[in-house]
């Protein structure tokens, strides 16, 4: 049925009917949805990979810097001098603002020239309290090109045997002052600092008092040290219960054997008179680093503890395991995987099995990375981070000639 | 007969125009989608490749260490699923202490496809 001619120019005139209209909204909704679900997925995408790649950035500024200074750390004490502040430590860190169970590493380093120039440079404090050189002429003895007689700034300690300036060596003449600085990494709240610290004094980790920041949202830094008696990377002891099992890397060092306190435990300890003996120092062969970085983007997506995780509990109820690592399957065959670990408020935990909203922790991995297993309440937060690996090579490296085995000791 | 009405001032869009105009806009926003999607796999590219410069350096210290047992073929890079490497190590003197050393480092990308690089070094140790 036709309408009659006269009602077509009224309709026209009032553009679309509700029909068009709805039709037209129909299909302009589909294709919107499609477009907001599709750019939705390209911006998320995008944002992951822009703050992924900004952490890949970080975490390989972090490691070009310890590659370098690893790779210049100083090992050794001017010949005669019986200096011992060419060190190399790693301890707990006791500072306040560490997290817990924080790792801090110090070292010396060479700058500029190379070791040579770090004997000779800026040797000598031009303290003198003995009234030397004697009337009757120098002694024999080496160069004495630091030496400034004209001026009165003389310094012979090396010649004297005496302490002058009371700083516990007697080796002004051949300090490796210049060229060398004390360099430091350690952990401050999320951040990881770096100090540096010229001339050297006799502890490295003084470094620290003027460090400076090197990357922020650092959730771990951990140290390892493959010693002359490690066999693995994995997280086992150095000194296993059994004496066949696989001897894991060390985590503390100090060259010097002789210091007390934490070191104490360190694999190569042989107590305070070592302390003065340079000739028995010891640096590791290589470092391991790991370092775990929470993108930005990430921080967002945080879980929390659904119901309490007490000291005992195996099992970790969390909102959602939505970005976390799957466990490797298997154990490559050098043991050498690192696990997939949470941060449970300040506790590490590794995980074996992961569902939808709850992750299985491995057997005996609660109070993981130098932390402590303790209660946690409901609705604490959860991150996981990404995590970086990476082993640098120390060419300062010097074992323990003394030591024929684990339990040999020194003739 | 049947002819198309006199524009009116208030008229409005036909179906017609409105489809018109959003596929433009559609052909618009996967343009803009486009560069996303390419920005997106350049950062992941750039990604891998920060990666695998991470890995090669880590496997040169242990090679130069000692700490690694040769051959390496395909070998899974410990904490870094995705990645495996490939040693080939060819002696340069007689006694062997000169080795000029390949470390390649591939692999698997998002669109399934396969990506290497090979980093070159000369390791020196006395035996």
């Amino acid at each position: 049925m036709t309408p009659p001619p006269g009602r077509r120019a009224p309709r026209s005139a009032s553009g679309v009917t509700l029909v068009e209209l709805m039709v037209a909204m129909a299909i302009f909704l589909v294709l919107g949805l499609m477009l907001a679900s599709v750019l939705s997925g390209a911006l998320s995408l995008w944002r992951e990979g822009e703050s992924g790649g900004v952490v890949y950035e970080r975490a390989e500024e972090v490691f070009r810097s310890l590659h370098e200074d690893l790779d210049a750390a100083f090992a050794h004490a001017p010949a005669g001098t019986g200096d011992v502040r060419a060190q190399f430590l790693c301890d707990p860190d006791p500072d306040a603002g560490a997290p817990p169970g924080a790792q801090r590493l110090a070292f010396v380093r060479t700058f500029g020239g190379g070791p040579e120039r770090a004997y000779l440079a800026d040797a000598g404090d031009t303290v003198d309290a003995t009234g030397w050189p004697p009337s009757g002429g120098l002694p024999a003895g080496p160069d004495d090109m630091d030496l400034d007689l004209t001026s009165g700034r003389v310094d012979e300690e090396y010649y004297d045997g005496a302490d002058d300036d009371n700083d516990g060596f007697v080796d002004e003449d051949l300090r490796a002052v210049g060229g060398l600085a004390a360099v430091a990494y350690a952990r401050r709240g999320r951040d990881l600092v770096r100090g540096l610290r010229a001339p050297v004094d006799a502890a490295p980790e003084t470094a620290l008092a003027s460090a400076q920041r090197l990357c922020g949202d650092v959730l771990y830094l951990g140290f390892q040290f493959w010693t002359q008696e490690t066999c693995t990377w994995a997280d086992v002891p150095p000194v296993p219960a059994r004496r066949s099992a696989p001897r894991g890397p060390e985590r503390l060092w100090d060259s010097t054997r002789g210091r007390t306190g934490a070191l104490e435990a360190f694999l190569f300890n042989e107590g305070p008179a070592s302390l003065a003996d340079p000739s028995d120092d010891v640096f590791p062969e290589l470092v391991r680093v790991v370092l775990i970085l929470e993108p930005s983007a990430e921080r967002a997506r945080r879980t929390v503890l659904r119901t309490d995780f007490l000291a005992e509990d195996e099992f970790l109820r969390v909102g959602s395991t939505r970005g976390f690592p799957e466990p490797p399957r298997a154990r490559d065959t050098g043991g050498r995987t690192e696990g997939v670990y949470a941060l449970v408020g300040d506790e590490w935990v590794e995980y074996s099995v992961r569902g939808d909203r709850t992750l299985r922790i491995a057997p005996g991995r609660r109070g993981c990375r130098g932390t402590r297993k303790r209660d946690h309440l409901k609705g604490t937060e959860v991150r996981v981070g990404r995590t970086f690996v990476a082993v640098f090579r120390v060419p300062a490296y010097r074992e323990d000639w003394g030591r024929l085995g684990l339990g040999g000791g020194a003739p | 007969m049947r002819c198309a009405a006199p524009p009116s001032p208030n008229a409005g869009f036909t179906l017609v125009e409105l489809m018109v105009a959003m596929g433009i806009l559609l052909v618009g926003m996967t343009g803009v989608l486009a560069i996303y999607w390419s920005a997106a796999r350049t950062a992941r590219e750039a990604r891998d490749r920060t990666t695998s410069a991470i890995i090669a350096r880590s496997t040169a210290a242990e090679l130069a260490a000692g700490t690694l047992a040769l051959p390496l073929k395909d070998s899974p890079a410990p904490n870094y699923p995705r990645f495996e490497r490939t040693v080939t190590a060819t002696p340069l003197d007689d006694a062997g202490a000169h080795r000029l050393v390949d470390i390649e480092i591939s692999w698997s990308t998002a669109g399934g496809g396969k990506e290497s690089v090979v980093y070159r070094t000369i390791l020196y140790r006395e035996r």
